[in-house]
């Protein structure tokens, strides 16, 4: 067997008191599964008890409360690509759900779970990062609200403890004159790892850069923002030359490893070559 | 019309109004016939050896080596053996007949005896009531193993003192092409190139991993029902290391999930047979795709030096070369696949003196054996290389210089044989140039790579 | 071997009603295949990969090797075997047929749930769009344009017939 127990919650409440009475024991939460159910199937984790949150209301779907963007952690990321607030507010994410996997795993695995998972290599966290987000952690007395940056403490290192479960994402909705885009090198265009990706949000003000994101995946041991391209973009008009002086920057603050996707040189060539094509998407966006 | 309406149609004309039937039906030549096994497959009927049951049915599971080269100082199973459920868990001392088996000599071992020699050499195997089971029973099974020094390259392979994979050597096999005067061939040339070209293993993948499912009948015959390129092979294999006599095995192929030659070889066909038989009972061995990739066959990879030369006039001299190809640690078909290439180093082109030597070396590598292409694959590799260096060594168009050089009707071979018929080459670069003076396209080299 | 536990497995599978008792912390495929001998959907890789396990759980594919089982309980499975029969093939399994899309058949079962997928959202794709639609499905024989080339005349003829790709319909 590959657990003893499954458990559906259909509340955050009874998620919460599920993962309480199991508290001690082998528990863990299953929303989309496409990691964890391998990862039984493997041997590379155990559990005795999963408790299923796919269907708790309160962790799905995406809405908008004031001017933040709520997504709730068991939402599929063929949930987020279809959802006009994302397509209109947070391009980025939709075009980073839109590379997960294929479809199947789009229609399966969860914006939440690749938060739990905290891969180094994760194509929606990039975007995360980039829009400033924080995860919103929830336990039987208490919700906690973490920036995203902070909430991942290392490799594959989260800020959670046990009895806790992930919530939701909460973000800004990204004033008028914003652009984002994400961009990811792969070796496949499907069903891929990212062997380098780019999430970049950044605002146009009078033909001028005034803020800018610049998030890069899989190049340390979490996803890391990169300061010095973002103080290369900040304040300069939009140009292809400030495009390859940000990819440019961004190189300094990579810290990639080899491996068998490919090697430290190639990844420090390829941030370049990603953040200077999602900047200029998302300048390309900021000015439409 | 679609497929379902035609299919419907012929399976009326065969089956059900013979006398309507012609000779010119059976004629597909020209028609558009329907496949008999494909409404099977659209509509997921088809059965595949994994797909087998029976009441009773017990699942098996191999324990493979962990180590690349080592002794067998000892095999403990009994923790094995108390897993609930578990039916058998076998190793080489449990064969009845010869623990042996091999498509071309018979090199390997069943269950390893004493020594492994690849990493996913099988050493024991399993039969208990369930998947999860066997797979517990498996992890249970305790091998001392003392490791030797191990070989990972044939080049190494070869040195003299190197680690020998088997006591009569690391050399398979060494196949030589001689044709012509291969010094007066390179004296004539004004252009000489030198190279050494690598290529690697690879996994056929068939999207099936293979399959087998072994019950023994009413009559005493042990049934072997399985994903083969070859069921009689594999019945004559099974026989022997069962002590059986030919006519108490039966091997029937269901439907395969795709080969590309690695099922040419046993898969298998021999472990679930002596599951089936030490506990007589229907027993169904499927490998993951991590297993099948540990203990099946790949690509031969390979090691290449070759030397060719061409005249002024841009017509090819001659041409020499060396080759190791890797063959893992058991032959397969590596005498075969490494000699073939030795024929075609070359390629399809025309050298009045050729020489060239194969070496097929045993490793520590997982076996490499038969796969589509069968060496001449990795030849392809190096003489396209050499003439498109030749080409532009002599400042000639490459397609035109390969036009000058292909093999024709008239024109021998590496061995000599003289091409009479099935020699496209020229015909088909011939169409290659139409088109190009048609569409106004050039060869010419990419500088840059944009990423 | 648990014996303690089994669960009720209550769910509807290719449109008829399931309700067993059955062991429980495995995953959807084993379930489908072992207890159900419902073995057109294959496991080719067992992680996600291949998409030859592919099945649609309310209405959406997903691949069966990561799902568990208890997952499906309460919900609507289509398998392979509840898509079209041999006299009544859905036009998807028809157009693979006649374009030489089925080879040694064992991508073809995932195949065909990620067309039926990718048409009932889509019932006009581009070229990209059926690419797109399975690239969750591995073919080691094709070499996909036949596949390709069978999903778009799949695609027209339900447009010209006014069906959409859902499998109830399709096969009418």
């Amino acid at each position: 067997m590959l657990y003893q127990k499954y458990e559906v919650a259909q509340t955050l409440a009874e998620a919460l008191s599920l993962l309480e009475s199991h508290n001690g024991g082998n528990v863990r939460l299953v929303a989309g599964g496409t990691d964890l159910i391998l990862q039984l199937h493997e041997r590379i984790l155990s559990a005795e008890v999963l408790v299923d949150i796919s269907r708790v209301s309160e962790m799905r779907g995406i809405r908008q409360d004031g001017d933040e963007l709520v997504i709730g952690a068991a939402t599929t990321y063929a949930e987020i690509y279809h959802s006009s607030l994302i397509q209109n507010h947070a391009p980025l994410l939709a075009e980073a759900s839109k590379k997960i996997g294929a479809v199947q795993i789009q229609n399966m695995a969860t914006l939440g779970g690749n938060i739990g998972n905290a891969s180094p290599a994760a194509d929606a966290i990039p975007c995360l990062y980039a829009l400033d987000a924080d995860v919103v952690v929830a336990s039987p007395n208490a919700e906690r609200r973490i920036p995203v940056a902070e909430f991942h403490q290392g490799y594959r290192k989260i800020d959670l403890k046990p009895g806790e479960l992930i919530k939701e994402i909460r973000f800004a909705i990204p004033p008028e004159g914003t652009g984002t885009a994400f961009y990811k090198y792969a070796l496949r265009k499907s069903q891929a790892i990212s062997v380098v990706d780019a999430a970049v949000c950044l605002k146009i003000e009078d033909g001028v850069i005034r803020h800018a994101a610049v998030a890069l995946g899989a190049v340390a041991p979490t996803i890391i923002r990169s300061p010095e391209a973002e103080a290369v973009l900040i304040g300069e008009p939009p140009s292809e030359d400030l495009f390859a002086r940000a990819g440019e920057a961004a190189r300094k603050d990579a810290r990639p490893i080899d491996d068998i996707r490919g090697s430290a040189s190639f990844r420090r060539y390829l941030v370049a070559v990603c953040v200077s094509h999602a900047v200029r998407s998302a300048c390309e966006r900021a000015v439409r | 019309m679609t497929g379902d309406k035609q299919a419907l149609q012929k399976e009326k004309l065969i089956v059900g109004t013979p006398q309507t039937l012609r000779e010119t039906d059976f004629d597909p030549v020209g028609k558009s016939v329907v496949r008999k096994d494909v409404i099977p497959k659209v509509t997921g009927k088809a059965i595949y050896a994994g797909d087998l049951h029976m009441p009773g049915m017990l699942i098996g599971k191999v324990l493979l080596s962990a180590q690349p080269h080592a002794l067998i100082k000892g095999i403990d199973i009994s923790a094995a053996a108390a897993v609930p459920g578990v039916k058998a868990v076998l190793t080489a001392q449990d064969i009845p007949g010869e623990n042996v088996f091999g498509i071309a000599i018979p090199d390997q071992q069943v269950l390893a005896d004493r020594k492994v020699r690849f990493i996913g050499e099988p050493v024991a195997v399993v039969a208990a009531e369930d998947a999860f089971a066997a797979e517990q029973a498996v992890s249970k099974i305790r091998v001392e193993y003392e490791p030797l020094p191990a070989v990972f390259n044939p080049i190494d392979g070869l040195k003299p003192g190197a680690p020998l994979v088997h006591e009569k050597g690391n050399i398979l096999y060494h196949t030589k092409v001689r044709k012509g005067n291969i010094e007066k061939g390179f004296d004539e040339a004004s252009v000489i190139v030198e190279n050494i070209y690598r290529t690697a293993g690879q996994d056929h993948a068939p999207i099936e991993p293979e399959a087998g499912f072994s019950w023994i009948d009413a009559e005493g015959v042990l049934n072997v029902f399985t994903s083969t390129q070859y069921a009689f092979r594999d019945r004559r294999q099974i026989a022997v290391v069962l002590n059986l006599p030919m006519n108490r095995v039966r091997v029937a192929n269901m439907t395969m999930g795709g080969g590309f030659g690695r099922k040419d070889d046993v898969t298998t066909e021999i472990l679930v047979a002596l599951l089936a038989w030490k506990t007589g009972r229907p027993v169904r061995l499927v490998y993951t795709r991590h297993e099948a990739m540990l203990t099946q066959t790949h690509r031969h990879p390979t090691y290449v030096r070759v030397r060719t030369g061409a005249n002024k006039e841009g017509r090819l001299t001659a041409m020499e070369g060396v080759i190791y190809g890797d063959t893992g640690a058991y032959s397969s078909l590596g005498i075969f696949v490494i000699k073939k290439m030795a024929l075609h180093l070359g390629g399809p082109y025309y050298y009045p003196n050729y020489k060239s030597d194969s070496f097929s070396v045993y490793t520590n590598n997982p076996i490499y054996g038969p796969f589509r292409g069968f060496g001449v694959l990795q030849a392809a590799v190096s003489h396209e290389g050499q003439i498109d260096e030749l080409a532009e060594k002599l400042g000639m168009d490459p397609l035109e210089f390969r036009l000058k050089n292909c093999l024709r009707p008239g024109l021998s071979f590496s061995t000599g044989q003289v091409m009479t018929e099935a020699c496209g080459i020229g015909a088909t670069l011939e169409r290659l140039q139409q088109y190009m003076v048609e569409n106004g396209l050039s060869f010419e080299r990419p500088q840059e790579v944009s990423a | 071997m648990d014996e303690n536990n089994l669960v009720k497995m209550t769910l509807t599978v290719n449109g008829e009603e399931v309700s067993m008792m059955a062991k429980g912390g495995r995953r959807l495929l084993d379930f489908l295949r072992d207890d159900l001998h419902l073995t057109g959907s294959k496991e080719g890789c067992g992680e996600g990969e291949c998409g030859s396990c592919t099945v649609l759980l309310d209405g959406h594919s997903v691949l069966s090797c990561l799902t568990p089982m208890e997952r499906a309980i309460g919900r609507s499975v289509v398998t392979i075997e509840g898509v079209g029969s041999p006299t009544n093939l859905h036009p998807v399994q028809a157009a693979l047929l006649d374009e030489g899309g089925v080879q040694c058949g064992m991508c073809t079962p995932g195949m065909v749930i990620s067309a039926i997928d990718l048409l009932q959202r889509n019932p006009d794709p581009t070229v990209e769009e059926i690419i797109e639609g399975i690239s969750g499905n591995l073919c080691r024989c094709t070499g996909y344009k036949k596949i390709i080339f069978g999903i778009q005349h799949a695609a027209e003829e339900l447009r010209s017939s006014g069906r959409t790709g859902m499998v109830k319909e399709a096969t009418r």
